[in-house]
């Protein structure tokens, strides 16, 4: 293994700790931040009261709520009911967790971020330049992609993940020996299992528009722009796709409206009724993992990813208006090299950013759609999915062939027309 | 019987409606959220009306019956002449003075060597200070918070009257 390839593994890993960490972040800041949601839409305050002394006791309305709520958990009595198959009960939180958090793994999370390392006179770089003076440090340019992993099935990937957090469901309800964790877990399956076929053909229609079942080529093609200004956005190009998927990503975290494996007035909890401490600490927090992984596919897939509209790491360009600003013309970037390269840093923040914003409006969106929607019947979910999701799905495909055609056949004579 | 009526092909489209409760309650949330926000919240008047009561206390009416307090005449002496008006005119019988002599070349020449009150018994009806003639028992002190730790404490002496 080369040094450069031995660096890219090291920031590879760096990523696979950032996304677990900033996913862990996000998801537990969101157990405090449903419950406040929810209480200001109904007029109530909510959790306020958690507090940390440091020089006066900090409350910052509530936030340290999960700090005191994860201590809770893990003091509390980790309980195995009589009866219960103690490994796979021990084994179901750790599963449905474990499953949430590796999907993150092909995430985008910045656009890719080119280096030109070489053209860096050694003597400029502060500290490292004087230890190792000369061509030591110049192996080549870094292109580092902001991902743990750029699987060219990413897409696949995800849905194998989501369709893994099933058996976490499965195991916690089978194993329990009780009679609602088991009617929690029967609804769980069959409800996941129904919902997987459309969640998987209203992608297809994504895969065909961006050519491409890599999550970063997917994003990367959504910055391309149609008619000269509109962002090719997934939710642009494949309107029906998304609320499709959007409905069966509802299904597959089992959040209101298809929350019938919880199901807190017919079932008590669902399939987690028999989890006490740490382990319904983590029954609990893969759940709001899985939010944060619907919000983060739904803006990777339909929402441009970390693409800032207009912006991206070489200029701001819109055709139709005959706007072109390139970085690389500027005045004040041509002077120094380096200053390129702190432009292109600061454009990979900025959509670092963006994404971070996309994501946090989708964990709005679902948290207010859970305290405005009421849940659905079991026979309406079933026949949601097979005769209503299904058939969309299925002509969202035969559209988006219709479109794609139609667009092959008029984009040279549109783009005459238009003048660009 | 009232028949149900058919939905119409708008509403039983579904999707539009769903989008009809999201924007009822975004809109609650928006309210609230920017009205809890330090400065903005004279713009946007929230609809939470949940009082925080440690901190927060509602506005009383200056007319409001609290716990008793007796006056003070300037020179510090307690304003009462002990004429039992106020135990008298009292509709539960729950106050109890006993009248001393005053010194010789005093202003009045009585004073209430013991003035109880037992909180117990007290309807907080206002005739005691009503009745009054010397200006010297009040019920203005806004005190709402009479919870005490042992049954002593709820029969009010003259010392907790004049604090």
């Amino acid at each position: 293994m080369s040094l450069d390839e031995l660096v890219l593994t090291l920031i590879q890993c760096l990523w696979a700790f950032l996304a677990f960490a900033g996913v862990a972040s996000l998801a537990g800041i969101l157990t405090w931040a449903e419950r406040k949601q929810a209480s200001l839409i109904q007029d109530r305050i909510g959790p306020n009261r958690a507090n940390v002394r440091i020089i006066r006791n900090w409350r910052l309305f509530g936030i340290f709520h999960p700090i005191a709520d994860a201590t809770k958990m893990l003091f509390k009595e980790d309980f195995i009911p009589e009866g219960a198959w103690r490994w796979m009960h021990t084994i179901a939180p750790i599963l449905s967790l474990g499953l949430a958090f590796v999907a993150f793994a092909v995430v985008p999370f910045a656009g890719p971020l080119t280096i030109h390392w070489k053209d860096i006179p050694a003597e400029s770089i502060p500290l490292l330049g004087r230890l190792f003076p000369g061509d030591v440090l110049h192996f080549s340019n870094f292109t580092i992609t902001f991902q743990a992993s750029d699987l060219n099935v990413g897409i696949l990937f995800v849905l194998a993940m989501g369709g893994l957090l099933v058996y976490g469901v499965m195991m916690g309800g089978f194993s329990s020996n009780n009679k609602w964790s088991f009617l929690g877990a029967v609804r769980a399956v069959n409800q996941m299992f129904s919902y997987e076929v459309a969640l998987g053909l209203s992608l297809v229609g994504v895969v065909m528009m961006y050519g491409s079942a890599s999550i970063s080529t997917i994003v990367e093609r959504q910055g391309d722009l149609w008619l000269g200004i509109i962002p090719k956005w997934g939710i642009i190009t494949q309107p029906i796709a998304f609320i499709l998927f959007f409905a069966c990503g509802l299904m597959e975290i089992k959040r209101t409206p298809f929350d019938i494996p919880e199901g807190e007035s017919e079932i008590i909890a669902g399939y987690f009724l028999e989890y006490s401490g740490a382990k319904f600490l983590m029954f609990m927090f893969s759940e709001y993992v899985e939010l944060v992984l619907l919000g983060a596919m739904s803006a990777v897939l339909f929402f441009g990813g970390w693409q800032i509209p207009w912006v991206d790491a070489e200029g701001v360009r819109i055709p139709l208006l005959h706007l072109n600003i390139v970085w690389a013309n500027l005045e004040w970037v041509k002077q120094a090299s380096w200053r390129m390269d702190l432009i292109n840093l600061l454009i990979v923040l900025a959509q670092a950013g963006f994404f971070a914003l996309k994501v946090i409006f989708f964990c709005w969106l679902l948290v207010t759609i859970r305290w405005t929607w009421p849940r659905f019947r079991y026979d309406q979910i079933m026949r949601l999915g097979w005769k209503r999701i299904l058939p969309l799905a299925m002509a969202n495909i035969v559209l988006t062939v219709i479109i794609i055609l139609l667009e092959q056949r008029f984009k040279p004579a549109l783009e005459r027309i238009l003048g660009y | 019987m009232a028949r149900k009526k058919p939905h119409s092909n708008w509403v039983r489209l579904y999707l539009p409606e769903l989008f009809r409760g999201l924007v009822v309650t975004s809109r609650h949330f928006l309210v609230n959220f920017f009205g809890f926000i330090p400065g903005l919240d004279r713009v946007i008047k929230k609809e939470v009306q949940t009082i925080q009561y440690p901190e927060e206390r509602r506005w009383i009416s200056e007319r409001w019956r609290g716990r008793h307090r007796l006056n003070r005449r300037e020179d510090g002496s307690v304003k009462c002449v002990a004429c039992f008006c106020c135990a008298t005119v009292c509709p539960s019988g729950c106050i109890h003075i006993e009248a001393g002599e005053s010194p010789e070349g005093a202003e009045k020449e009585k004073y209430p060597e013991k003035f109880e009150i037992n909180l117990f018994e007290c309807v907080f009806c206002g005739l005691c200070a009503e009745a009054c003639p010397c200006d010297a028992l009040y019920m203005d002190t806004q005190e709402m918070k009479l919870a005490q730790d042992s049954p002593e404490k709820f029969i009010l002496t003259l010392e907790d009257l004049v604090k």
